[in-house]
């Protein structure tokens, strides 16, 4: 812990503080959004390079132009009022304000129930990462965090990729936003014409690294939607069909996923496992899938809006 | 002579750094907010890479770098090009809000 550690954890905190209490709906997106790469940038202090990219490219970039999106639709359906101060949050409450006990009571409640789930945790102190270190060659995989992610805890990867695709069923049954026609721009036509592949090749370099070193596929998936996107508002003709946010796209990493799990895993003799000498392949495989589905999952969660 | 090069480049840098923070605290407008981030930021940021250059342990950790600027360049170049035009088509439906729109007090042209 030295004076930089202690000024990045003092300005998130200033900044959580300052995007729950900001204004307007954009104001309070911009600075999550600011929160987030710091908050990545606090990861790579704490020597975790594939959360601070997963929370780099997923926590403030996705999670940050969905915000900023809905808060201009937000503003779009507005009728009157100050279009420049943006949709006003009830908070803080100008006048008539009084402090609600009950809540205020619940909110202290949970808070030293939370206190004391944290305090009657054990101290680990390092055991989970030398179970992860003496069982890392066995498992064929050379990063600790994919060999956790696909092969120790390959369960719960499972279940999040289960939840994402439940996620993105329930998003594309609500009644679509009406689509917005986008004014084709040259100088944002040009940048994204050379942006794009390198974004497409970042996606694929991040998915490969993943077996080896920091990457894998919730980051590539990330970067790959990313680029969609991009290639969308720059009117590019990439994926103009919007092939990508098909069910069976969606679907395709779970049902891979599923699929090699028993498969492989009925050749290893358990569920979700590998049998030896075949890891590397089965996980670049799975990892693929993941990728596409998980990029398709965040394009679909910014609706089907296509270019004019 | 490394070291203190380094230092200059990195002290040049901070102060563009601040000079854009500055800019974009006490400008009265969008557009002259916008023009004072991206210029001097994108300087600064040239500076500090310069100063990352001057330590990098291969050729290609020093292309790295430089891509990285690249990179950054076009992003902040682009970006404030979009919300500039943005700003300036919601001009056209309101006179005078926030586009080019003198600071208080000041007398008309």
């Amino acid at each position: 812990m030295n004076a930089i550690d202690l000024l990045l954890a003092l300005a998130l905190l200033l900044l959580a503080g300052s995007a729950l209490l900001a204004r307007s709906v954009q104001t309070a997106s911009v600075l999550f959004i600011a929160f987030g790469l710091l908050l990545a940038l606090v990861w790579v202090r704490l020597g975790a390079p594939d959360v601070a990219l997963a929370e780099a490219a997923i926590g403030a970039g996705v999670a940050g132009a969905l915000l900023m999106l809905a808060a201009s639709e937000f503003e779009s359906r507005r009728i009157g009022g100050s279009r420049a101060a943006g949709p006003r949050l009830p908070w803080p409450r100008p006048q008539g304000w009084r402090p609600r006990w009950a809540l205020v009571l619940l909110a202290l409640a949970c808070a030293a129930v939370l206190l004391l789930a944290v305090l009657a945790i054990e101290p680990l102190a390092g055991a989970a990462t030398e179970a992860v270190a003496r069982n890392l060659p066995q498992s064929e995989i050379a990063h600790p965090v994919t060999a956790v992610l696909l092969s120790f805890r390959a369960y719960d990867t499972l279940l999040e990729i289960a939840v994402l695709l439940v996620a993105v069923v329930a998003v594309q049954a609500a009644p679509a936003p009406p689509q917005r026609a986008l004014a084709h721009d040259p100088v944002l036509a040009r940048v994204a014409a050379i942006t794009v592949p390198l974004a497409l090749l970042v996606a694929l370099y991040l998915l490969w690294a993943g077996s080896s070193r920091s990457g894998g596929a919730f980051q590539a998936g990330a970067v790959l939607a990313g680029a969609v996107l991009l290639a969308r508002f720059a009117s590019l003709p990439l994926d103009p069909q919007s092939r990508l946010t098909r069910p069976p796209v969606l679907a395709l990493g779970l049902a891979l996923f599923i699929l090699i799990g028993l498969v492989a895993g009925a050749l290893a003799g358990a569920a979700l496992g590998y049998p030896s000498g075949w890891v590397k392949p089965l996980v670049l495989a799975i990892e693929a899938a993941l990728m596409v589905s998980i990029g398709a999952t965040l394009v679909a969660l910014f609706g089907g809006s296509k270019t004019a | 002579m490394l070291e203190a090069l380094t230092w200059l480049l990195l002290a040049l840098a901070a102060l563009f750094f601040s000079a854009g923070t500055l800019g974009l605290l006490r400008l009265p407008d969008t557009l002259s907010r916008i023009h004072a981030l991206t210029k001097a930021d994108n300087l600064g940021l040239g500076l500090a890479a310069l100063a990352l250059l001057l330590h990098a342990e291969s050729w290609a950790a020093a292309a790295q770098i430089g891509l990285i600027w690249l990179l950054a360049l076009a992003a902040s170049a682009t970006s404030g090009y979009l919300i500039a035009r943005r700003c300036l088509l919601e001009s056209h439906g309101t006179p005078a809000s926030t586009l080019g729109a003198p600071p208080p007090g000041a007398p008309p042209p």
